[in-house]
């Protein structure tokens, strides 16, 4: 109470005036003035130049970005297969029939893949805002909880509004449709001819996406009761390890977690909570824990076939998006039951949602039906309780069983698994060793395998592969914290000024699918890393939960958004709070105005806040979409080498000095700048590699030589460490002598003197020639000249 | 057809044998052996590039493959960019390595889908020769070992390095 009170008076700037106990009756009405105030101040906001950008609004934005960031493409296909003109081969950049390069193909189809990774998330959040409604009514308020003020970034830079409502979303939702289908118009036959314009309509639909991924994670923190902002939300029991097998499991998978609330709500009501087992695969795991802490994280995607195989599950529930495409025909060769609920995944099941329930129950039990559609979610609750009892019963029917001996026998090394892994994997030497007892090289591909079974698919022996595979793994347990949602604005407040001068290294967004490029466990050694280093660390999604199940990193490190902290925000969906933070510095810290001003919002991130995405896994078209999200608003992001599949990054050139230049508003000059960072979207190979990667797109022109010190430390050690060496551009970062870390200065400095020709004064240890620019502590770049302008008047 | 290559390919690469890839390289003005992550699990690829470093020809050394390197002596031109951004660097015809222009990259130790995109993007757009001398056939290199077995890829590399010529 103490508080409330506390932050009333101070909202109302009343510190010093003494009330006594029996006038907080009026508690009420004082908020509700307050509130009033607020409203009135936050309606006279300035609304910047671009409210609900259209399409072309902001290209202006887009190739500044694309002018430093040139788009790099590498095919995956020399021909065009979209229409009956073709197929065209574009090889060598030649045109199509309709005119089209390959170039222009290329960024048509990454646009493509942005709209898809948007539409998803934009589907997502218009079911759950129209379910909520109908729940809890159109008035129902949107609340993150007390120190969340800010409750839309996104929403905010790019709309132009502050919703306060659930109604307020449906204006939203319209707009985000709006935009999606506008970008998917442009990639019809016929329209751009240039890729820079394709490139915009990607980064503009990816725009898009961050809104309608806040749209729907604010809506189920409003309504669900998800914790909110809290640091210390619980840890989540994960991995197949955590089950208990003793009980019927209800295994639920996809990304919308409205089927998983009504079964866990209906287990509540029928005080059977506590006798079944609800699991989760891939995002809807995460939200279903964000809603009940006792639900359980059984793993990324990649757990799919794992767990469909070794038939512990004795139902299986499924919504949306990233599901396997034979999930029922996996199931069907068990008898698992499988239950479909969405309009994007019916899987050719038959609609039962006007049957029976005990009909419907027998037939999924009896294997009469192989699967069903349910779309009440009421009837759905009853119906998987009861189907998951009584299939329970018949677990031990299930054949599970794999003579790995035999299986191991069969194969004759052809090496066409590898020809066909996604990983290119080495399955027939791990096999060759296996069949002279050597299984070593088994066990390594078991922590390696993403177990999609294409393998399986043309091995023309039969083998089991994936069976094998998962036989001589162990059950894995460890816990996730469950999504805590957004930054609070607390929070920003306290690490704001840190981040952007540049004392906090820098903030890194672990986020993405687990198609990891080696062993899952490198994640957790990325990251830790950096936590070791006192980044701070925001994840989401099924990075989220490596972290938890083959990392343990949860239990070691802190959940506050601060420095050497890790924090899980929560589902895809839930990305959003991490674009969200960063734009939340622009406004907490720095006071720009957010409404409707994403250019400029964005232009202070790419030059100020030393945040980089990881997506080590990245696989589906959403993280396409959320990357390159990520990029117009200037945050880069470093992915797996599989990336290069997206077929287009955002790569600098370092040495072409004149793509590395600001306007300087305290100068008035247009001013040469160190190239960072230096990429939009960069692909490594290696975790070494990316660690070192990682540490170099932290840094940026605004950085204090205190800050930029530190980050240098990092560089340099991390150079040293996994380069063998430091850096081949660390030099370009050395703005003053004070750049440099204490301890290496003289080492530094007669690095640069005798390998880069700089001149140093050795009696003062000052350097007098070699910077690109010299350090000026009111140095305040940007990119655009109208915000120059803005702020040079 | 591989997981890593394409259904319609408008040009394949010329599958050679060590000796001729080599003769290729020792005509070539400016050749670059480009190394990957490999080369951080598997000694015998450091010890391969080492050599064809001895031969006169410089090294860009990504995906971290430079410690192991510089722990042989090597002293790669670039030690920490990845292969995406040499890649870019390498489309622009502005690029120079001590003032040359790279006219043929030789490829060893990468993951086999990673490289291939790097090599279709070299084919597309640039006039870089690409040479990859992997275990695994890559169609969209200039030329390329073909697809062997264990054994006989070491054996390859090995008759590959001896017909390099010393570069002066």
């Amino acid at each position: 109470m103490a508080i409330k009170i506390e932050d009333v008076l101070r909202n109302m700037k009343l510190e010093n005036v003494n009330i006594t106990i029996g006038e907080i009756v009026e508690e009420g009405k004082v908020k509700a003035e307050a509130e009033e105030r607020k409203e009135v101040r936050e309606e006279s906001l300035p609304v910047g130049p671009t409210p609900k950008p259209h399409i072309l609004d902001l290209r202006y934005w887009d190739r500044v970005l694309l002018e430093r960031f040139e788009p790099i493409y590498m095919p995956m296909q020399d021909f065009c297969n979209l229409c009956t003109m073709g197929p065209c081969d574009l090889s060598f950049n030649k045109e199509g029939a309709c005119g089209i390069d390959l170039k222009t193909q290329k960024a048509r189809i990454v646009a493509l893949a942005c709209s898809i990774g948007a539409s998803a998330h934009a589907t997502h959040g218009r079911h759950l805002l129209e379910e909520m409604i109908k729940e809890f009514g159109e008035d129902h308020p949107i609340d993150l909880g007390l120190e969340v003020d800010v409750v839309a970034p996104n929403i905010m830079t790019v709309f132009g509004i502050k919703p306060k409502k659930l109604k307020d979303l449906r204006e939203v939702a319209n707009y985000v449709e709006q935009e999606i289908t506008r970008v998917l118009h442009t990639i019809h036959t016929g329209q751009e001819e240039s890729y820079l314009d394709y490139e915009s309509k990607a980064l503009h639909v990816s725009m898009i996406d961050h809104v309608a991924m806040e749209l729907a994670d604010i809506v189920q923190i409003s309504c669900l009761n998800y914790p909110k902002g809290d640091p210390d939300a619980p840890l989540i029991e994960s991995g197949v390890g955590a089950l208990d097998l003793e009980k019927p499991v209800i295994l639920v998978i996809g990304h919308n977690v409205v089927p998983a609330r009504f079964i866990d709500d209906y287990l509540r009501e029928k005080d059977l909570h506590d006798l079944i087992e609800i699991a989760g695969i891939c995002c809807t795991a995460i939200d279903t824990t964000r809603y009940d802490a006792k639900a359980k994280i059984v793993g990324t995607l990649s757990y799919q076939l794992r767990i469909v195989r070794q038939g512990f599950a004795d139902l299986i529930v499924v919504d949306e998006q990233c599901i396997r495409a034979d999930l029922l025909r996996e199931c069907s060769k068990l008898g698992i039951p499988l239950i479909v609920t969405s309009e994007a995944s019916v899987r050719g099941c038959e609609d039962r949602t006007n049957d029976d329930v005990n009909d419907i129950v027998d037939d999924l039990v009896n294997g009469r039906a192989k699967g069903v559609l349910i779309r009440d979610m009421e009837k759905l609750a009853k119906v998987a309780v009861k189907t998951a009892f009584k299939s329970f019963l018949r677990r031990s029917r299930r054949n599970v069983s794999v003579n790995v001996e035999e299986e191991i026998k069969k194969c004759v090394n052809c090496g066409r698994c590898v020809e066909n892994c996604p990983h290119s994997l080495r399955i027939d030497l791990a096999f060759a060793r296996a069949k002279n007892g050597d299984f070593s090289l088994l066990k390594e591909l078991e922590e390696t395998c993403i177990a999609c079974g294409r393998c399986e698919q043309v091995c023309h022996r039969g083998v089991r592969i994936v069976d094998v595979i998962v036989r001589i793994g162990e059950a894995k347990r460890g816990k996730v914290r469950a999504g805590r949602g957004p930054i609070k604005d607390s929070e920003i407040r306290n690490v704001g000024q840190p981040i952007v001068m540049g004392t906090i290294p820098g903030v890194i967004a672990p986020v993405g699918c687990p198609n990891y490029p080696r062993a899952r466990r490198e994640l957790s050694e990325i990251i830790e890393e950096f936590l070791k280093r006192r980044y701070i660390v925001v994840t989401s999604g099924c990075h989220a939960m490596d972290l938890g199940i083959e990392g343990g990193l949860y239990e070691k490190y802190g959940g506050d958004f601060d420095a050497g902290c890790l924090v899980n925000v929560g589902s895809c969906v839930a990305n959003s709070h991490i674009s969200g933070a960063v734009i939340k510095i622009a406004n907490i810290f720095a006071g720009r105005n957010l409404l409707g001003n994403y250019a400029e919002i964005a232009d202070y991130i790419l030059n100020r806040v030393g945040a980089v995405g990881l997506a080590w896994g990245a696989m589906s078209q959403k993280a396409a979409s959320i990357a390159t999200g990520f990029n117009r608003l200037g945050v880069p992001v470093v992915a797996s080498p599989h990336c290069l599949k997206y077929r287009r990054g955002y790569v600098g050139k370092f040495w072409k000095r004149d793509k590395w230049w600001v306007y300087d508003i305290k100068s008035g000059q247009k001013v040469y700048v160190e190239p960072c960072p230096d990429a939009l979207i960069v692909c490594a190979e290696t975790k070494e590699e990316a660690i070192v990667l990682l540490a170099r797109l932290c840094f940026r022109p605004a950085d204090t030589y205190l800050g930029r010190q530190i980050k240098l430390t990092h560089y340099l050690e991390l150079g040293k460490k996994y380069l063998g060496c430091y850096p081949d551009d660390w030099h370009l970062f050395v703005r003053t002598e004070q750049d440099l870390p204490l301890k290496m200065r003289d080492e530094l400095l007669q690095i640069l003197e005798e390998e880069h020709g700089w001149k140093i004064d050795w009696d003062k240890k000052k350097i007098l020639e070699g910077p690109i620019r010299k350090y000026d502590p009111g140095f305040n770049p940007t990119l655009l000249k109208d915000i120059y302008e803005k702020y040079r008047r | 057809m591989s997981v890593y290559a394409d259904v319609q390919v408008s040009r394949s690469a010329k599958a050679l044998e060590p000796e001729k890839l080599a003769k290729l390289v020792n005509m070539s003005k400016y050749p670059v052996l480009i190394t990957g992550g490999k080369l951080l699990e598997n000694e015998k690829l450091v010890d391969v590039a080492v050599r064809i470093n001895e031969k006169g020809i410089d090294v860009i050394a990504c995906s971290a493959s430079s410690k192991p390197l510089i722990e042989r002596g090597v002293k790669p031109k670039f030690t920490t960019f990845s292969l995406h951004y040499v890649t870019q660097f390498m489309l622009d015809p502005d690029f120079r390595v001590e003032g040359k222009s790279i006219d043929l990259a030789i490829y060893l130790g990468f993951m086999p889908y990673y490289l291939s995109r790097v090599l279709s993007a070299l084919k597309h757009f640039s006039k870089i020769k690409t040479v990859a001398i992997e275990p695994f056939y890559h169609p969209h290199a200039s030329f390329s070992f073909p697809k062997v077995k264990d054994e006989e890829y070491y054996e390859m590399l090995e008759r590959f390095v001896g017909a390099l010529e010393v570069r002066v």
